[in-house]
């Protein structure tokens, strides 16, 4: 098909035949080079799906644009009011608005700003995962207003997974448990958004209601006390802060009554334990041939408050700031070492905690003071909550030094038992209180037990005497035993860390690959840099092993997180540890470019 | 004597109502958007092969497409971002069309018209995706964010909503600047700055606006080409804007009917086709003035437009041409739709002595 305009005004045949011709030459041109071009295209194409991807630095998403520039701007209106942001549709202002001036003022303020700019662009790798974990944290963000908490926590979790550096998707997370009752991993998740971003309000209250929720009043009044330093205009946890401390301030008062007949058993040369604090401690009931009562102490029922003790000046005189409840008992053919130290954390202490030691050989001491358990009814027992309680051990040495100055008593077995026992008060809220109970299980032959009677009589001041000079020695040298939790962990890390020798020691016991155990995802950052420079300082001094704690360490959950907060002398720390590694030949070179990633050396 | 010729070289008789039509980049290749029959939505990708058009693939969507771009997508990848009846916004790989790359339920009602920039020419900026709805809202799109649009325009809380027909981009000659021009039925153009998120001026022309194209897209804007009802268009010089009196224009008339668009020629920015409401077809050349700037009596700048000259005109069908692109590989060859269900590959001849 083929249209020409002829110009009317040309009507010389000459140049209309010419001008025809020129134009089906110009045609046949034009066609012969198309079927050339579209042979060349085809080549084209082909080579284009075979290049290499030419990745050029893009800018980033607008709404990230305006988000960066709002923030540089804010800073800006400080220093020159700027005019209120007029909306996009409002046409009527836009008006009279001048837009060439707020350009310019506008191009001055970017043109500060572009150096600060180049760093979110570069690294676009990590920016898309970030995006990834961004649009499921706005899905999440959707289920939750539509209250599908369990979908939530899943899209949630995907966003962690992709990016696990964001404070937001803790928090958020730590709502929907929350709202699914689940307190203990919005509590966990509250503690991971805080470690990242320590001035996150909605974390701390989220965590003031799990810790509500969990019982825990004093934790829940630190977080919403937090909050208030914060932001102090926040009136809903300033409401939440009344109702607590009203929760709190109940308690106290209600135990303050029932207190007194507590007492009134205990004795006045007996070391008594401070009911106050409703202390049980479960003590072992040993069976005497004299028919001594039997008593299980564990029943929760009793008040299971039974100490055996012994008179002795000089062990009223130590208890000073501890209690230590020791309860040794021997019997004929067994001899069971049961002690007990109870160690009161709790920072409102109004009364001196005590050590009781006792030692009681029942068949030639008479002189024996027994504390029953107190059985109250139920309308009468404190209502406060039970403190967590930490349990020194002090048997172990105590024992060997009991069977050295009798040289009698061998040591056949040691065993070392680790309770958790929750013991439940009438307020009905279940808190630990942790023991550890060691028993020194000697026997002793018959033939050499009478002599043991006979010898012990007078042997016994003697030792007694060197027993308790020693205590005092021992209790400072005293290497706690493998934890099993954190919590554990933590308590004898307090203990142990101030002294490198003895955290060299406590370390050494573990065995690094059940640090991830231990730790499960609680383990804080200042620990890890403790840790780290035990490690450094000691185990290189002493020549112990110390791969297995570096992998330990880095396979706890979250490590990655920890990582990033890892100071320079840490990392110091840890570069000289993995030298050291190599020169024992312990560690392999994969094995220390692995540790060197996952310690974020690079 | 050396007037332009345009020649239609091929003619495709199709089943389907045909709405828009795209020459993919790099290839002697073009996509066609339109819906059968019954309804449903139809990409035909069309190859050019000797004096022919062959189709090389067909992909059937359930709801009808309205319009397409590959604007925003980079040589190597040629994503095709379509809007459909639904007000859905997709980015295929038509490559393999199972499922779409990106989607996002972009408006309420048909997306009427759709633009993208910054993923074939380097260092102007993030790729961005404009669409324009009967909804009365313009919305931009950035391909990395799912989902949710990166800048909405509409209007406010109980203002009437206008359908709008056509959306442009332009002025994207860094990695900030960037404008949206978006035309309206009752005649309302509005120009948006997407980098101070603002208005940044608006008119009416009495008429619909049909159609609104800026001669580049990836340099300072420079000319703005608005089509409307009632055969007008109007050539707006984009470069100087005054305070008061906005920018300088023409109006020429044309087609006697309806201008459904107008489409600059990749390789030469001053000559542009409209396309009319008869099925034809005026290939235009714009003519700068001497001097492009006058101060006015306050000291403010002021653009003088310039004047159009028409090189040539050819009717190529009874019914409007909906949609024509011009070949960005190839200067002088251009694919049309139109209402007629004919594709038309046209060639225009001597466009290099111009």
């Amino acid at each position: 098909m083929l249209s020409c305009i002829v110009d009317p005004l040309v009507m010389d045949p000459v140049l209309l035949q010419k001008q025809v011709l020129d134009n089906a030459e110009d045609l046949r041109s034009y066609m012969q080079d198309l079927k050339s071009w579209e042979a060349d295209m085809k080549r084209k194409e082909s080579e284009l799906a075979t290049t290499a991807s030419d990745d050029q630095a893009l800018p980033p998403v607008r709404t990230k644009i305006k988000k960066i520039s709002e923030v540089q701007k804010s800073k800006h209106e400080k220093q020159n009011e700027m005019p209120a942001r007029i909306s996009g549709y409002d046409y009527a202002s836009w008006d009279k608005f001048d837009v060439d001036k707020a350009c310019e003022e506008f191009d001055g303020g970017r043109h500060q700003e572009s150096e600060g700019d180049k760093d979110t662009v570069s690294d676009s790798e990590e920016k898309q995962i970030r995006e990834e974990a961004v649009y499921e944290k706005e899905m999440g963000n959707d289920l939750v207003k539509s209250k599908k908490w369990k979908e939530a926590i899943r899209c949630y979790s995907r966003a962690i997974n992709c990016f696990p550096y964001d404070a937001i998707f803790y928090a958020n997370r730590a709502l929907c448990y929350l709202k699914t009752e689940d307190l203990r991993s919005a509590e966990a998740d509250c503690t991971a958004a805080l470690q990242l971003d320590s001035s996150y309000v909605k974390a701390y209250q989220r965590r003031a209601m799990a810790r509500a929720g969990l019982g825990q009043l004093q934790e829940a009044r630190a977080d919403l006390l937090k909050v208030m330093e914060l932001e102090p205009k926040n009136m809903a946890s300033k409401a939440e802060l009344m109702k607590l401390e009203k929760k709190i301030n109940i308690k106290p008062q209600q135990n303050q009554s029932v207190k007194e007949p507590g007492f009134a058993t205990c004795s006045k040369n007996i070391v008594s334990l401070e009911t106050d604090k409703q202390v049980k401690i479960s003590s072992y009931a040993l069976k005497d041939k004299k028919a001594e009562k039997e008593t299980d102490t564990r029943n929760e029922s009793k008040m299971p408050l039974k100490q055996i003790i012994r008179e002795e000046k000089e062990v009223s005189q130590m208890s000073v700031n501890k209690t230590t409840a020791v309860a040794e008992v021997k019997k004929d053919e067994k001899c069971f070492t049961d002690q007990e130290i109870i160690d009161e954390q709790s920072g409102e202490s109004r009364l001196l905690e005590n050590i009781v030691t006792e030692e009681e050989i029942w068949s030639t001491h008479g002189e024996v003071e027994l504390v029953y358990s107190i059985h109250k009814p139920p309308h009468l027992r404190s209502k406060k909550a039970l403190k967590r309680i930490e349990i020194q051990e002090v048997d172990n040495h105590f024992s060997r030094q009991l069977g050295t100055s009798n040289k009698i008593c061998t040591a056949n077995s040691v065993e070392n038992e680790h309770h958790q026992i929750t013991v439940g008060l009438d307020t009905g809220k279940p808190t630990d209180v942790k023991e550890q109970k060691t028993e020194g299980f000697h026997k002793v032959n018959d033939v050499e037990s009478s002599k043991m009677k006979s010898t012990s009589e007078n042997e016994n001041s003697t030792s007694q005497s060197k027993v308790t000079d020693h205590l005092t020695e021992m209790v400072s040298e005293k290497v706690p035993p493998i934890p099993n939790t954190s919590v554990q962990f933590q308590v004898a890390w307090k203990k142990v860390r101030t002294d490198p020798h003895l955290s060299y020691l406590y370390l050494k016991q573990i065995p690094g690959a059940y640090l991830p155990k231990i730790f499960r995802d609680s383990l804080e950052s200042s620990t890890l840099s403790d840790i780290i420079s035990t490690i450094k300082t000691e185990f290189i001094q002493f020549k112990e092993p110390a791969l297995s704690f570096l992998m330990g360490l880095s396979d706890v959950r979250r490590f990655g997180a920890l990582a990033m907060f890892l100071s320079e002398s840490d990392k110091a720390g840890v570069k000289k540890i993995l030298e050291y590694c190599k020169e024992q030949g312990e560690c392999s070179e994969e094995d220390s470019i692995d540790l060197m990633t996952k310690y974020e050396l690079y | 004597m050396e007037k332009p010729q345009i020649i239609c070289h091929v003619e495709k008789s199709t089943t389907l109502s045909l709405f828009d039509c795209r020459w993919i980049p790099c290839s002697a290749k073009f996509v066609v958007l339109g819906s059968k029959p019954r309804g449903t939505g139809i990409i035909n990708i069309y190859e050019l092969s000797e004096g022919d058009v062959k189709l090389v693939k067909e992909v059937e969507k359930p709801k009808a497409f309205k319009c397409g771009t590959y604007g925003a997508s980079s040589l190597r990848d040629r994503y095709l971002a379509t809007g459909d009846f639904e007000g859905k916004l997709n980015i295929w790989n038509l490559e393999d069309t199972t499922a779409p790359i990106y989607t996002a339920n972009a408006h309420k009602e048909i997306i009427n018209s759709i633009d993208g920039v910054g993923g074939q020419s380097i260092g102007c900026g993030a790729p961005e995706i404009v669409t324009g709805s009967r909804d009365g809202s313009v919305k931009v799109w950035d391909p990395r964010q799912k989902g949710k649009a990166v800048a909405t325009m509409e209007p406010a809380e109980g203002e009437a909503k206008r359908d709008c027909w056509t959306v442009a981009l332009g002025n994207s000659y860094n990695s900030e600047e960037r404008i949206v021009c978006s035309g309206y039925d009752n005649g309302d153009i509005k120009m948006f700055d997407l980098k101070t998120m603002s208005l940044r001026w608006e008119t009416n022309v009495k008429n619909g606006v049909c159609g609104i194209e800026f001669d580049r897209k990836d340099i300072v804007m420079n000319k703005m080409i608005v089509t409307t009802l009632e055969s007008k268009f109007y050539v707006f010089d984009v470069r100087t804007q005054h305070p008061q009196k906005g920018f300088a224009y023409l109006t020429e008339k044309a087609h006697k009917s309806t201008i459904w668009l107008a489409r600059h020629i990749p390789q030469n920015r001053d000559i542009f086709a409209t396309c009319g409401g008869a099925g034809t077809l005026c290939l235009w050349k714009y003519n700068y003035p001497t001097r492009r700037v006058k101060d006015d009596t306050d000291g403010n700048e002021m653009g003088i437009v310039g004047t159009t000259s028409l090189l040539q005109n050819a009717t190529l069908s009874t019914q409007p041409i909906s949609s024509l692109d011009w070949s960005p590989d190839k200067q002088g060859i251009g694919v049309c739709t139109s209402f007629d269900q004919t594709i038309r590959v046209i060639i225009v001849t001597k466009l290099n002595t111009i």
